[in-house]
């Protein structure tokens, strides 16, 4: 009799804590978000300006307004959350958010665990090297040297010799770059700018990453410079967990939206906003 | 002490007083030197690094612009670590009793329990019980998730301490309660632990000091505590040096602060709460 | 009239030491007996016996008519009833194992609050009754730490008589005190017989054995050697060890 008194009261508060801490899932997710009124994205705040922290600590970008204008549309409000981006493209999200809108790019392995819509913009693939290096002025003369890029991107596996990059519709991409010395990876692009900025080749040669985050690094006075052109367009878009009920159907709605977004000019003037051109159309 | 002899004897207890306030003075005078010495070598120490530092080309400008956004995750540092080092309590309450326990299915699971978290780095844990529970039905978002996993980290590592504290305590006043009739649980509530509490509290208030830094690890799950603001905030504008070393300092600051109470809560404990006053020296 | 204690053929061993062999004895309500041995003979090990501190391998022991669980499986009645039995009897300490982070007074309400759910006034009111009693009422709100040996020896007294026993064991309760508090300990103790008490006394102090004890029961070799009243055992002793030992210690 005793020990049950001592024990009540622990098992109150542990029951306490998980009633708190779950959140239950039910049948189709678009239906979830409608009988909640909430659209919970998960977004990769590591970028500018792309999903990042404004002067105000809030989170802000293009994607943000992308997310924003999405659950506008469905006629819901949106909640944002910030795991970890091995979390995200793992996907089993167990309900904890219901969409990604986090210029994921399309790829082969991620449609095992995500069904992706259609594109909401396209980003260009891009080297960059040190301002002051002169001895890489073609994609050729990367031979023998190290480059740097973000663990589980695309550019990671685009450089690995042993993976074929597979993007959007599934076209192959020519491997322009050859004999590379070694390839680093950081856990995000924006680690190995920062290397490559402590130095030309100091730590790494060049870095593999996308033309927008070469473009607001020297926009951020980054000693940072282009090197050829894009080896690779990728299509990003909007995942939704592929274990969750009713998953084909959110990104067949978030797809229609894109569409009509694409079409009246609602993703350009958001374009127009953070990049200072249009990059929601294919490039040739 | 008789009239007669008092002229001698308060001579005699002058000079013998004049001795002790010189050697008091003198006690005092090293002291304050010692003080000094150790204050110097800290901003020495400090200047050092602070032109190291500045070897880095900080962007002090950036660096107070983003103070603000950074600082706002102490709050969620502490918050996060004082549910965390609460559960690691109760966990490690159960995992000492359980340790201590001739029933060989309690003893099992604390000893177990204790192994696995002991042989696993804390990170892996994390992820484990995030990506884990979900599969068991317990969907539990990010603070929650990191606060269990942290707690069952520390748990383990505490259960030495409960157990230690537990086993100060003596045989006699186990079996003074024992012959008063009172249940395990009583002895254990009303005996044992308010005496062992005494010997659990220093540790536990280190532990917590060690947990402020470890919650960083957290951020992987998208808490905004004091890490990912400042690694968020740095990524974005390539300038995670800065970031960093404010969080740094943040972390410090805090550390700080709390070994100021602890060490206070220390002394408290070893003077012994209940002395008069006036019967310590 | 029933006897309070009845032991029969009681055996304790530790590891292979046999301490108690086969102890066999009755204790009548109100009586006090004294037993004296040498160390090792095991008087203080049949005191914890009775009081379930150690469990002993078996025999038969009844405490006011409830049996010992010797040799029993730990069941929640076999748990109530030791429970049952140690509130039964009040034991003493030579170490007086006060609990150091309670009052005086917390210390004799301990038992009473804690154990048998009585309210903490009416408790509170016994306590101090108990603590005049004993002479101790002006150190109600000390804690154990400010108190002399033979001080904390008659609140631990107190503590016990506050579970308003039938039965109050003592083991050694003046060996760890130093010789001039001994007196306060024994007075209270005399006190305590005086007002009828049933009382086991593990204890070296003859003078008291001689003036208070109704028997005395030396012990030797795991077994009782001797048994009688303080009298005869002291000035004619049967057994010749019993002689030697009392040489010895008087």
């Amino acid at each position: 009799m005793k020990e049950k008194r001592f024990f009540i009261p622990l098992l109150m508060s542990a029951v306490l804590f998980l009633t708190w801490a779950v959140t239950a899932a039910s049948a189709g997710v678009l239906e979830d978000i409608k009988s909640k009124g909430q659209l919970v994205v998960s977004s990769d705040a590591n970028y500018a300006p792309q999903s990042f922290l404004n002067d105000k600590g809030q989170l802000d970008g293009f994607d943000i307004d992308v997310s924003k204008e999405v659950a506008k549309r469905l006629g819901v409000k949106v909640k944002f959350v910030t795991p970890d981006w091995d979390l995200i493209v793992a996907g089993k999200w167990a309900a904890r958010w219901d969409l990604s809108i986090g210029s994921m790019t399309i790829t082969g392995a991620r449609a095992k665990v995500v069904d992706f819509s259609t594109p909401y913009y396209y980003t260009p693939a891009q080297f960059g090297v040190h301002k002051k290096n002169t001895t890489i002025k073609t994609l050729a003369d990367f031979s023998g040297k190290t480059v740097g890029l973000g663990v589980g991107t695309t550019y990671e596996t685009y450089l690995d010799p042993d993976q074929t990059l597979s993007i959007g519709g599934g076209e192959k991409i020519a491997y322009q770059v050859k004999n590379l010395k070694k390839i680093r990876t950081y856990q995000t692009d924006m680690e190995a700018v920062q290397d490559l900025a402590l130095g030309d080749g100091l730590r790494i040669d060049g870095v593999l990453t996308s033309g927008f985050v070469i473009q607001e690094a020297i926009k951020k006075g980054v000693p940072i410079k282009p090197i050829g052109d894009p080896v690779f367009y990728e299509p990003l878009a909007a995942a939704s967990d592929k274990d969750r009920d009713g998953s084909a159907a959110l990104v067949k709605k978030v797809s229609e939206i894109f569409q009509a977004m694409h079409k009246d000019g609602t993703l350009t003037k958001f374009s127009m906003k953070w990049y200072g051109f249009d990059v929601t159309k294919k490039a040739k | 002490m008789s009239a007669t002899g008092d002229a001698q004897a308060t001579a005699k207890d002058l000079e013998v007083t004049e001795i002790k306030l010189k050697h008091i003075e003198e006690a005092k005078k090293a002291k304050k030197r010692f003080v000094l010495w150790v204050s110097l070598v800290w901003v020495g120490i400090f200047a050092f690094l602070l032109i190291i530092f500045n070897q880095f080309n900080l962007d002090f400008r950036f660096m107070l612009k983003y103070l603000p956004f950074i600082m706002k995750g102490v709050g969620t540092t502490i918050y996060v670590s004082l549910l965390s080092i609460i559960s690691a309590c109760v966990l490690a309450l159960f995992g000492a009793l359980g340790r201590l326990s001739k029933n060989p299915i309690f003893y099992g699971i604390a000893t177990f329990y204790i192994s696995i978290i002991r042989g696993t780095p804390l990170i892996v844990q994390i992820f484990v019980i995030y990506l884990g529970l979900p599969q068991m039905g317990i969907v539990i978002s990010a603070v929650p998730a990191g606060i269990i996993a942290l707690g069952v980290n520390y748990g383990a590592y505490m259960t030495e301490i409960f157990r230690a504290g537990i086993q100060s305590i003596g045989r006699g006043q186990i079996e003074a309660a024992h012959s008063l009739g009172m249940t395990y649980a009583q002895m254990m509530k009303r005996v044992v632990l308010p005496q062992a509490l005494r010997l659990i509290i220093p540790p536990t208030g280190n532990e917590f000091i060690a947990m402020l830094k470890d919650s960083a690890l957290v951020n992987f799950l998208g808490v905004w505590e004091l890490f990912f603001r400042a690694i968020k905030v740095g990524r974005q504008n390539f300038k995670n040096m800065e970031t960093l070393i404010i969080a740094g300092l943040f972390y410090w600051m805090v550390t700080i602060i709390f070994q100021y109470f602890q060490s206070r809560l220390e002394n408290r404990l070893s003077k012994g709460t209940r002395q008069v006053s006036g019967m310590t020296h | 009239m029933e006897p309070i204690i009845i032991i029969k053929d009681l055996k304790k061993y530790f590891q292979h030491l046999l301490v108690l062999d086969g102890i066999s004895t009755n204790v009548m309500p109100g009586e006090v007996v004294v037993i004296i041995g040498r160390s090792g003979s095991g008087k203080s090990t049949l005191l914890r016996c009775l009081n379930w501190l150690e469990e002993p391998q078996s025999g038969h022991v009844l405490v006011d008519g409830m049996e010992l669980p010797i040799g029993q499986k730990r069941t929640a009645e076999v748990k109530n009833r030791i429970i049952e039995i140690r509130t039964h009897m009040g034991m003493v300490f030579q170490d007086f194992n006060l609990f150091p982070h309670r009052t005086i007074i917390d210390n004799v309400i301990e038992g009473p609050v804690i154990v048998k759910k009585e309210d903490r006034k009416t408790a509170i009111a016994r306590g101090e009754e108990l603590l005049s009693w004993v002479g101790m009422i002006e150190k109600r709100d000390n804690y154990p730490d400010q108190l002399s040996g033979g001080q904390k020896q008659r609140v631990a007294i107190a503590r016990s008589l506050a579970m308003e026993p039938k039965i109050m064991l003592f083991d050694e309760p003046t060996s760890a005190l130093d010789p001039e508090l001994i007196g306060e300990v024994l007075s209270v103790m005399k006190k305590l017989a005086e007002e009828g008490m049933t009382m086991l006394v593990v204890t070296h102090e003859m003078g008291f054995a001689r003036e208070v004890a109704d028997r005395i029961i030396f012990l030797g070799d795991g077994g009782i050697i001797e048994d009688g009243p303080p009298q005869k055992i002291m000035e004619s002793p049967e057994h010749e060890d019993t002689r030697v030992f009392l040489d010895h210690i008087l």
